[in-house]
């Protein structure tokens, strides 16, 4: 039996309109284009502070992009102050005559390491003398090396000597701020935002939320809060990542890129500090003179610079983890006199203490503090072994000094008791350490 | 028309034949074997590349040949047929034959990476798979996971080379999947189940570890590496980083 032909179900013009319309919507795919110009943009309270005087708005904006350039150029309007610090923060690999540089020989031995791995296809072509190709194979990773490489290539055929200094070029190569804010688009924008605002376009779809730089405050650092943190600690936090929120770890980038990357992060939060005194001032005064702008990032930059004045470090072997002492660090985390820890972070350190949360008027728990950026803020969760700022003994042990700035957690080390005495002595709170390190351990999956 | 499509059959069968022939020659392939039985999987992988390759042929020249034999565009109607038994039983038999014999081919590959992966001693370390990032927890001077000075490390993974290393994987929050393609182990990593995998890798070097669970938005950069040392220098790297979980912060000091 032969089956009957049913009926059309599809006419063929419309088939065709189909594949018209498909074949049209496919067009639009794989055009590669080019990534329109970024500028950086003034923040919500800026533009609310100054709804009815565009002017200010207007001199706030000017000054900005004159101190610290747009994301294709950026950089530190020069001023006079950089010299007489002997540091050039747009060039920190490179100290100014008379200066001390920022980065010390053990960090430039690393970079240089760093680059012989990242450059190691451009070091061979240069060895062969193929300056032309060496520049096309650091053009992706570095288009300022390349172009450097490109100048010299321009020169026709090369003499050793500038073969030799070529390769010296590439070694000790160091990201500008153009090639790093580069990679901040690629590879940190999408979560931090073009100002560095915390509030990138994917920021909306995470909890919590991306780091807003723009209030210079930076939560896991070696250093004493609220100071500003110093180049190693934002270096520390792309190389670990932060366990438990959406921050990976960088390492897939070399070391010489993610300390370019923490340059570019310093601009940018210094540009959104200087951009809140500013309009601090603005709303003070009544009015910003032509040096307002060149004071106020004088005087953060002052706060940056003196990052590196107190780290947060204990002289003497670390007190190993006895059982004598964790018995020691419960008690102390318990002892609302003294650690007084269980307050906030609850009885078995699940984060559920009565100090960090009210009742609001319809009897629900909500968290009792915002932090600094206005987020409801809850105490860690000892047990699940997530240290953000790590997981070494150090690390616990800052975070219990030094306290974690623009939150509630209060730094132990300057807690003193109703006699002037400190209330922990450095002992008790190394026990404090191993025993939350002792809680982290029994829950971890 | 007939003889367009049989020739856009026949274009399919040489694009596939020839993308395969060139591929290795041009570094489109797998990277080379590292691991002790990263051959077995290779000759496997090979033997059922043959087998699919030449049904692939058969199958798609069959079809070619059908266009051909009987395009519409022939005169009469086409003969309706209902099936033939002896055809039928004879493709349902080669087939199964071939799995079957697929099936057995591959017991002591299978056997080797996937039950025997408990026996192999105690893990190394443990894999923390976490949206999204690799970090391995590596035993303290105790020389025991699970106390209170283990150590944690993001993104590289250091073993001994030449040795069969166990490790335990672990995921905080969804399913991951623990994929080395130089060792030919895929190995997913399911929250709330702790299971073992093992590997020995030949040679030292370093060789890349990826995600292939889509594990969310960040999965893309769920990227790690293995990174295998001869056994002095694999000693000498966990002592020093054992070392620096007792660090005092003093080197931070300018």
């Amino acid at each position: 039996m032969h089956p009957k032909p049913g009926p059309r179900t599809r006419s063929p013009r419309g088939t065709r309109v189909a594949a018209a319309v498909l074949l049209l919507a496919l067009a639009g795919c794989g055009i590669d284009a080019p990534p329109a110009p970024m500028s950086y943009g003034l923040s919500a309270s800026t533009i609310d502070a100054t709804r009815d005087a565009p002017a200010v708005r207007k001199q706030v904006d000017d000054e900005l992009a004159r101190l610290f350039g747009t994301p294709q150029a950026p950089g530190f309007g020069t001023d006079a102050t950089w010299t007489d610090l002997g540091i050039d923060p747009n060039h920190p690999e490179r100290p100014p005559p008379g200066g001390s540089g920022e980065l010390d020989q053990r960090q430039l031995e690393t970079f240089l390491a760093a680059n012989r791995d990242e450059y190691r296809k451009v070091l061979d072509r240069i060895a062969d003398g193929e300056l032309a190709d060496a520049a096309d194979a650091a053009r992706r990773r570095s288009p300022d090396l390349a172009m450097r490489i490109d100048e010299v290539a321009a020169r026709g055929t090369p003499d050793p000597r500038l073969v030799s200094a070529v390769q010296t070029t590439t070694e000790t190569w160091y990201p500008t701020l153009r090639e790093s804010a580069e990679l901040y688009r690629q590879e940190c924008l999408q979560c931090h935002g073009v100002e560095g605002g915390g509030d990138g376009p994917m920021s909306g779809y995470l909890v919590p939320k991306p780091r807003d730089f723009r209030l210079g405050i930076f939560k896991y650092t070696a250093v004493q809060g609220p100071s500003r943190p110093r180049r190693e600690d934002v270096v520390r936090t792309l190389e670990q990542g932060i366990p438990g929120t959406s921050m990976p770890n960088y390492q897939r980038l070399s070391a010489t890129q993610r300390s370019g990357l923490a340059d570019y992060v310093r601009l940018i939060a210094i540009r959104g500090e200087v951009e809140r005194a500013l309009v601090a001032r603005w709303l003070e005064e009544d009015e910003l003179g032509p040096d307002a702008a060149s004071e106020e990032l004088a005087s953060v930059w002052e706060k940056w610079r003196r990052a590196g004045e107190k780290v947060v470090a204990f002289d003497g072997p670390v007190p190993e983890s006895t059982p004598a002492r964790i018995a020691r660090g419960n008690a102390l985390f318990h002892d609302p006199l003294r650690g007084n820890c269980a307050s906030c972070h609850g009885v078995d350190g699940a984060g559920d203490g009565p100090a960090a949360y009210k009742i609001d008027v319809r009897g629900k728990k909500q968290p009792a503090y915002v932090d600094a950026w206005g987020a409801p803020i809850v105490p860690r969760d000892l047990r699940q072994g997530l240290f953000r700022g790590g997981s070494r003994p150090i690390d616990v042990y800052r975070r219990i000094v030094a306290g974690i700035p623009g939150g509630p957690m209060p730094a132990m080390g300057e807690a003193k008791d109703a006699d002037g005495k400190p209330l922990l002595s450095d002992d008790d709170v190394w026990c404090l350490v191993h025993y939350v390190r002792h809680v982290a351990r029994a829950q971890e999956p | 028309m007939r003889w367009a499509a049989a020739l856009l059959f026949i274009a399919l069968v040489a694009a596939g034949v020839w993308s395969f022939a060139v591929a290795p020659a041009r570094g489109w392939w797998m990277p080379a074997s590292a691991s002790s039985f990263g051959g077995d999987v290779d000759r496997l992988f090979g033997a059922i590349l043959w087998v699919i390759g030449v049904s692939f042929v058969v199958v798609v020249g069959a079809l070619a040949w059908l266009v051909v034999r009987g395009g519409a565009s022939r005169e009469g109607r086409a003969r309706f047929v209902h099936g033939d038994k002896r055809w039928e039983i004879g493709w349902t038999v080669a087939i199964a034959a071939v799995l079957v014999a697929i099936a057995f081919a591959q017991l002591s590959t299978w056997n080797t990476i996937q039950a025997e992966r408990g026996r192999n001693g105690a893990p190394a370390a443990v894999v923390i798979a976490e949206q999204f990032a690799w970090r391995f927890r590596y035993p303290g001077a105790d020389g025991k996971l699970e106390t209170d000075d283990d150590f944690v490390v993001p993104y590289r993974l250091v073993v001994p080379a030449g040795e069969r290393v166990v490790l335990e994987l672990r995921s905080r929050d969804v399913i991951h999947g623990f994929f080395v393609p130089a060792f030919r182990l895929k190995q997913d990593v399911v929250p709330g189940t702790p299971l073992t995998t093992w590997f020995e890798a030949r040679e030292p070097g370093e060789y890349d570890l990826l995600c292939t669970q889509l594990c969310g938005f960040g999965h893309y950069q769920m990227t790690g590496k293995i990174r295998v040392l001869p056994r002095a220098e694999y000693e000498a790297w966990l002592s020093e980083a054992q070392r620096s979980l007792a660090s005092n912060g003093t080197e931070d000091r300018r």
